[in-house]
């Protein structure tokens, strides 16, 4: 249990991270705007006017339309195009204060939420207990187990039914990262291939394919119905003493662990090490050329450069605030998803943990293994939010040549 | 999914019935005997599955679609490097005193040129120029853009 704790704070601390390192670079885009202003600042913004101009940006424009008007507020612009003009010219900056309330209120939200579900466990628990006293020894073994089996299901339906809400809500997020890493993800390519950067753009396009479709299939065909079999197995073993079901579940929990592990790990590894050897590759051919029309020209290869810095520069920056852009939404997506399961979690431990004393030990226990099971769906969630953000400051990182 | 969803719904109906079944069973050796049945039931349904997986093996398809780049937009950049250097090549020629109508449209290969077409239909040399002078402009275009003479197509 505590490897869980340690491996989703490990996955939080390391998305915040990789977010302060966009942030960075978001700043970093727009010290390469502040130095190409210094020699033509109407140019460079005129630039990037015209590559937004004809960039088709509406799949971005269509993930904006789905945010909540709380999540607007926290994004800033409702508006892509205007988002990314803000960003370059750094009229605005991503408030870090603004994401931290939003998250709180969401907190104060799924609080209440689960509420109900608290008090009723608590309700039924108490109700076990009380007829557990009062029946004394006047009640057979087989009334007994009819009694815990009543409450029990009881107990079961009102969580499992919650259970559902959240399951139900990380799918259509996993779904919801594949519908943003399929939109995003090929135009952050256009703009690289776009700057000169086309080997990272070849380097990175089976990965996209690899993150949006693979990653989340294997999470939503094999790994979410593994851990609904492992929940299943837990409530049939808490139930039922005829059948221990225990060391099961945990095999199902254990293989959606090392098997999704390995996946992100081999995912990481890859993306890590093609990205850097391509974006050295592309650097090193786009000075090249660069140097060529230079040494061949050397009349005009000022002209010729400078008209060329403005279209890499404009691609370069829209790309960067896009990225950006893109990491704040992911992080507004996932900051709901994430609260309800830690919430949820956290809410089935304080009624396990409040049930023991009640002496609804048996109880209790169905309701540590279901926070397990939504633990590591926490933490899947997590993980993937977490690949999806890496990958992001990757693209940004790299493809930022012959500025 | 079926099969699994099938797998995991045997369980689940066995686990209820040897509830059920001990529930309504008196203490004895019948139940013990009912008990270990269901047991080892509830052992076969699990491990079934797994010689078939084995023997099938771990076929999962990751890659995904291929990623489709904005042609459009790169065209047009493509577009706006032709135009730059298309500018940068008359600049050229004009200091070299071979300034005139015509019109030189190039194709780019990210950032080289590929071709040159040189179209002197419209041209009307200007100044001291009375012919126009094809081949030293096809040289011209040639050496700036370090390309070879065939590759700049004149017309017009």
């Amino acid at each position: 249990m505590k490897n869980k704790h340690i491996y989703i704070l490990i996955a939080f601390l390391a998305t915040v991270a990789a977010a302060c390192c966009l942030f960075s670079l978001g700043i970093d885009s727009r010290v390469y705007a502040e130095s190409a202003e210094g020699s033509d600042e109407q140019t460079v913004d005129d630039s990037v006017d015209d590559l937004l101009d004809n960039l088709d940006l509406k799949g971005v424009q269509g993930i904006i339309a789905t945010l909540s008007s709380n999540q607007l507020e926290v994004f800033g612009f409702g508006d892509i195009v205007s988002r990314i003009k803000a960003v370059i010219s750094g009229e605005y900056e991503n408030d870090f204060g603004s994401v931290i309330t939003y998250v709180l209120a969401l907190l104060g939200a799924d609080i209440f939420e689960f509420l109900p579900m608290l008090i009723g466990c608590l309700a039924i628990v108490l109700a076990y207990s009380i007829v557990n006293s009062v029946k004394g020894r006047f009640a057979s073994d087989a009334i007994e187990k009819v009694v815990y089996f009543a409450f029990g299901t009881l107990a079961v339906s009102l969580v499992v039914g919650y259970f559902s809400a959240v399951m139900a809500t990380a799918v259509k997020y996993v779904t919801s990262i594949k519908t943003q890493i399929n939109t995003i993800a090929p135009v952050l390519i256009t703009l690289m291939t776009a700057a000169g950067a086309s080997a990272s753009a070849g380097v990175y396009s089976p990965s996209i394919a690899i993150l949006g479709s693979g990653m989340t299939n294997v999470i939503i065909y094999i790994a979410f119905p593994a851990l609904i079999m492992a929940l299943v197995f837990d409530i049939i073993g808490s139930v039922s003493s005829g059948i221990k079901l225990d060391k099961t579940s945990d095999f199902f929990r254990s293989a959606c662990k090392w098997f999704l592990g390995t996946a992100f790990f081999i995912f990481v590894a890859v993306i890590g090490v093609s990205g850097i050897t391509a974006s050295v590759r592309d650097g090193i051919s786009v000075r090249a050329a660069r140097f060529a029309v230079s040494k061949y020209v050397p009349v005009i290869g000022g002209y010729l450069s400078q008209g060329f810095d403005f279209v890499m520069a404009g691609n370069v920056l829209i790309k960067n605030a896009l990225g950006s852009s893109a990491v704040i939404l992911i992080i507004l997506c996932a900051a709901p998803v994430l609260t309800k399961l830690a919430v949820f979690t956290l809410t089935l431990k304080l009624t396990a943990a409040i049930s023991e004393p009640l002496g609804g030990d048996r109880l209790s226990g169905i309701m540590t293994s279901i926070s397990k099971s939504s633990s590591v769906i926490a933490a899947v969630v997590a993980a993937m939010t977490f690949l999806y953000i890496l990958f992001l400051s990757i693209v940004i990182g790299t493809g930022n040549i012959g500025l | 999914m079926n099969a699994f969803a099938a797998w995991g719904l045997t369980i689940l109906g066995l686990a209820i019935i040897t509830t059920i079944a001990e529930m309504l069973l008196p203490q004895g050796k019948t139940r013990n005997v009912i008990r270990s049945v269901a047991a080892t039931v509830a052992t076969l349904v699990i491990v079934t599955p797994l010689p078939s997986l084995l023997r099938s093996g771990f076929d999962f398809e990751f890659s995904g679609d291929e990623v489709t780049v904005d042609s459009d937009y790169l065209a047009y950049i493509d577009g706006v490097k032709a135009n730059t250097f298309a500018s940068a090549a008359k600049e050229h020629l004009k200091s070299k005193g071979l300034d005139g109508d015509y019109k030189i449209e190039v194709t780019v290969d990210g950032f080289y040129v590929k071709s040159v077409k040189v179209n002197f239909a419209d041209s009307i040399m200007n100044g001291n120029i009375t012919n126009i002078n094809k081949s030293e402009i096809i040289k011209s275009i040639a050496d700036y853009f370090d390309i070879d003479e065939e590759a700049v197509m004149a017309y017009g």
